[in-house]
């Protein structure tokens, strides 16, 4: 049985959906949805999230996309998520390939199909929803198929998935989306090869065709370099960036499910000048670009009225840093501290600062714990990740949440940080209990501190893309040092499995000799590898060993600055000279002040010098292109 | 205790394909975020943990459609019924459509406690003949009893059918079966429901397409009487 139209769709679901669980996440008709007339509309893009509904419909990219196309009266965009395991073996059963929500036409007949790669975790069910879809796995065995796009962090190190997508959008894809599908369509109805479309759309920025580009590997195995085999592709593929950020999405898709978000989001402030060496988000998303508190408060407003959602969140990778932030919290708390909508503000700095906020937007509620992340345990390690606050102050500032009612402080860590001593180790259960004490001086056995552990994952583009994983065996006797010390009433602590950690590594760290592995894995049985209970080690384990490929060879194994990087023609715009020094300046435990005080000509400046100069001077948290600081800027660039 | 709503409107409404496998409690709040939507003044449970005061008249099982269903919803100020349908119409999603709306004594006793059965259109995929399908429903009716269990939690009970099921009625060929009506009882303890009695049937898993027509209110009548849905002049019984 073949089914192709959304009609044989709708009665296979009908054979189906009574049997899975959570049938509503394959049913669309959601308030806000978009359905628009499939034979007026010119240019079709399905979006596509790879793993479940539940998830993918909590991420703020894939609605920002949804809504880009959408406002296009030539073109539209639809939803697909990856099914769950049970729906899955349904859907094979059936025969039912994956399908668009809100028409329920089937992946195929899309002209784009947009992916959103937002982590390494998702490279399997890329495989699994190609295969669902009906396509060839292969972007070279692709004829007359939709373009296979990808688009969102993962993308920043594209290598290892180079064989599954056509092409790879790198940066912000507002405008971007628009400007490819419209391409690409209007190429492939001129009867251009897939070749030749593909050529049109590696000149357009932040486009990375991979099939343009070759790897070449010296005798020891290291990367020599990866060069264009096309005279059209670039040599470097930059990043692309809006120097404004658009207006916000207000209008977002109700979901009838629990979601993992149940709630609207404003992003308040794209990027961070904090620096922090370990974090990839920190570097890929400069500059920092501020939304006006007036534009926030009315999107808040509208967002209410549009979707009648009792939360609405305000997202940044550092809340604290919003220039506006007391003013905005205060205006919120006045214009909504009546009604039942909350406002959430993750991503606050540990300062009592912060507890002002919280409070001012929670009111009399105590809604959930307080959330910190120092990181790190001692002031020298946290010196060395760029985070600098001494402990002193973070206790301080414990004593604050406890005492204003809050019962719960959660604090997250790393281990794994460069130059870190089994002191530094130590210091996290000393830390934790010396939270606890604070909590019960303040509130009693009520009070309760939750301590979560990962390792340090060495990510490209980062200060820190040549440092290497810890040893299993060393983070196995620091996590068990951890759950001996952190045994204690009101002390909850948990941590991450060191061989998820080792996957993460290696797939974002990769080159495209992955690739094949990541497919074998697959056929093995890997899927849902984010999923904690889904994930199959003994499936990776197999296909590394198939391939012959060592694992640590790619996590652990530490690079020298000499060494040629998978991800090396991909620029994110700030200078790999900046992140040596970075890094060494990181093992030198110097630290590095926030770049809105000083530039430390990362390179955003000299990169996106027409964009800066296309915005008010206060638009980018950098300095302006002007007078002595341009100088600065230039002079060190 | 003090509350403080001066309206109780009762919404008559028909939902669609689109929503037929959203849960209850999920139903409940995506009307919750359509009133709000609609910027009616829904009116809350006092005390620690609010909840909107609606009250629906029965939960529509995963999987059926319904032509009328019913839900009293309690406002803080009144509203004039056609405002308040066309402010809900444009605030529901696409697959639940108000049909009427009437304010009633807020003393009624509650919706729930009034259900006293339903309409029910139920189609399934057989390759039975007209006469084999007849058979079947005929076989049924002339059973003296038919017990069914139920799980309730970590409890079993056990219930007969048999006196559930009215006018039960072969209504014809469909695109891909047959088609039956009937009138199922809702007793305390024991709600008859079509897919019960489709598996008494020997349609345990078949697909179906199962239709709840009209909910029966106030002390059900055999098939003739039916209170319309709570649209009413005569306020029910108190319990």
């Amino acid at each position: 049985m073949i089914l192709h139209n959304p009609v044989a769709i709708s009665r296979a679901l009908d054979r189906i959906l009574p049997f899975v669980q959570k049938p509503a996440r394959y049913t669309g008709g959601e308030f806000n949805s978009i359905v628009k007339d499939w034979d007026a509309t010119a240019v079709k893009v399905a979006l596509v999230f790879p793993d479940v509904y539940d998830l993918g419909m909590s991420n703020l990219g894939l609605a920002i996309l949804y809504d880009a196309v959408n406002s296009k009266a030539d073109m539209l965009a639809e939803r697909a998520f990856l099914p769950w395991v049970d729906m899955l073996e349904a859907m094979k059963r059936e025969e039912l390939p994956l399908f668009s929500l809100e028409t329920r036409h089937p992946l195929k007949q899309f002209d784009v199909i947009g992916v959103s790669l937002a982590y390494e975790q998702l490279y399997t069910n890329v495989l699994e929803l190609l295969e669902l879809a009906g396509l060839p796995l292969l972007a070279a065995e692709r004829e007359h198929e939709p373009l296979v796009l990808a688009g969102g962090s993962a993308c920043l190190n594209p290598e290892p998935m180079h064989a599954y997508f056509d092409a790879f959008f790198i940066g912000e894809g507002e405008d971007a989306i628009t400007e490819i599908s419209r391409t690409w369509a209007g190429a492939r109805r001129q009867g251009l090869s897939r070749m030749a479309a593909l050529a049109a759309l590696s000149k357009l920025e932040g486009v990375y065709v991979p099939a343009f580009y070759d790897a070449v590997y010296r005798p020891d195995g290291t990367l020599d370099r990866t060069q264009p085999n096309r005279s059209e592709a670039r040599s470097v593929v930059t990043k692309r960036i809006v120097p404004v950020l658009p207006p916000p999405v207000t209008r977002f898709i109700v979901p009838f499910i629990d979601i993992v978000h149940n709630r609207a989001a404003i992003e308040i402030q794209r990027g961070c000048t904090r620096g922090c060496r370990f974090c990839q988000a920190g570097m890929i998303f400069r500059p920092v670009r501020e939304r006006p508190v007036a534009e926030v408060l009315e999107a808040v407003e509208a967002m209410v009225g549009e979707t009648g959602f009792e939360e609405v969140s305000f997202l940044s990778l550092s809340s604290s840093d919003y220039t506006r932030i007391g003013e905005l919290v205060g205006e919120v708390a006045a214009r909504h501290g009546g009604d039942k909508l909350s406002i959430g503000l993750p991503s606050l700095r540990i300062e009592s600062f912060s507890v002002d906020l919280l409070e001012k937007l929670e009111g009399g509620r105590r809604r959930s714990g307080f959330t910190f992340a120092p990181e790190a345990a001692t002031d020298r390690l946290r010196e060395v990740i760029n985070k600098p606050i001494a402990t002193e102050a973070l206790l301080e500032t414990a004593r604050e949440v406890y005492r204003r009612g809050w019962p719960t402080i959660k604090l997250y860590f790393m281990i794994g940080h460069p130059t870190q001593t089994l002191e530094d180790v130590q210091a996290i259960a000393d830390l934790a209990h010396a939270v606890r004490r604070v909590g019960f001086e303040e509130l009693g056995r009520k009070s309760s501190v939750r301590v979560g552990v990962s390792t340090l994952v060495p990510k490209p583009h980062t200060p820190f893309q040549w440092a290497s994983l810890a040893d299993e065996s060393t983070i196995r006797d620091q996590i068990a040092l951890l759950e001996r010390q952190l045994r204690a009433p009101g002390l909850f602590f948990s941590w991450n499995n060191p061989r998820e950690t080792l996957l993460e590594t290696v797939l974002s760290r990769g080159d495209r000799r992955l690739a094949p592995v990541i497919l074998r894995a697959w056929r093995l049985g890997a899927r849902f590898d984010g999923w904690g209970d889904q994930f199959n080690e003994a499936a990776w384990r197999q296909a590394f060993d198939e391939h012959g490929i060592d694992p640590d060879w790619y996590a652990r194994r530490p690079r020298d600055f000499e060494e040629t990087l998978p991800w090396d023609h991909i620029s994110v715009g700030v200078k790999r000279r900046y992140l040596e020094e970075e890094y060494r300046r990181a093992l030198r435990g110097e630290v590095t002040a926030d770049c809105r005080e000083h530039c430390y000509a990362c390179g955003i400046l000299t990169e996106f010098r027409e964009e800066r100069r296309s915005v008010a001077d206060d638009g980018w948290g950098c300095p302006p292109l002007s007078g002595a600081k341009r100088r600065s800027a230039g002079g060190a660039a | 205790m003090n509350e403080t709503y001066v309206q109780r409107m009762r919404v008559t409404f028909r939902t669609e394909d689109t929503v037929k496998y959203v849960g209850h409690l999920d139903m409940f709040r995506a009307w919750e975020r359509a009133i709000r939507r609609a910027r009616l003044p829904l009116a809350y449970t006092q005390g620690f943990n609010p909840q909107p005061r609606m009250q629906f008249a029965a939960a529509l099982p995963v999987g059926f459609t319904g032509e009328g269903e019913v839900v009293d919803i309690f406002l803080n100020d009144a509203v004039a019924p056609e405002e308040l349908l066309d402010r809900l119409s444009a605030a529901l999603p696409p697959g639940i459509r108000p049909l009427a709306a009437a304010p009633v004594p807020r003393e009624w006793p509650s919706l729930q406690s009034q259900v006293r059965g339903a309409d029910y259109r139920v189609e399934v995929e057989t390759v039975d003949g007209d006469d084999a399908f007849a058979a079947r429903l005929g076989a049924f009716q002339e059973r003296p009893e038919a017990w069914r269990s139920r799980r309730k939690g970590k409890e079993v009970a056990r219930y007969d059918l048999r006196p559930l099921v009215h006018d039960l009625r072969h209504t014809g060929r469909t695109a891909f079966g047959h088609a039956f009506q009937v009138i199922m009882r809702a007793e305390p303890g024991a709600t008859g429901r079509p897919d019960e009695l489709l598996a008494e049937l020997g349609f345990e898993a078949a697909p179906r397409r199962v239709i709840r027509l009209a909910l029966h209110f106030g002390d059900a009548p055999e098939g003739s009487g039916v209170t319309p849905a709570g649209l009413s002049d005569n306020p029910p019984p108190a319990d």
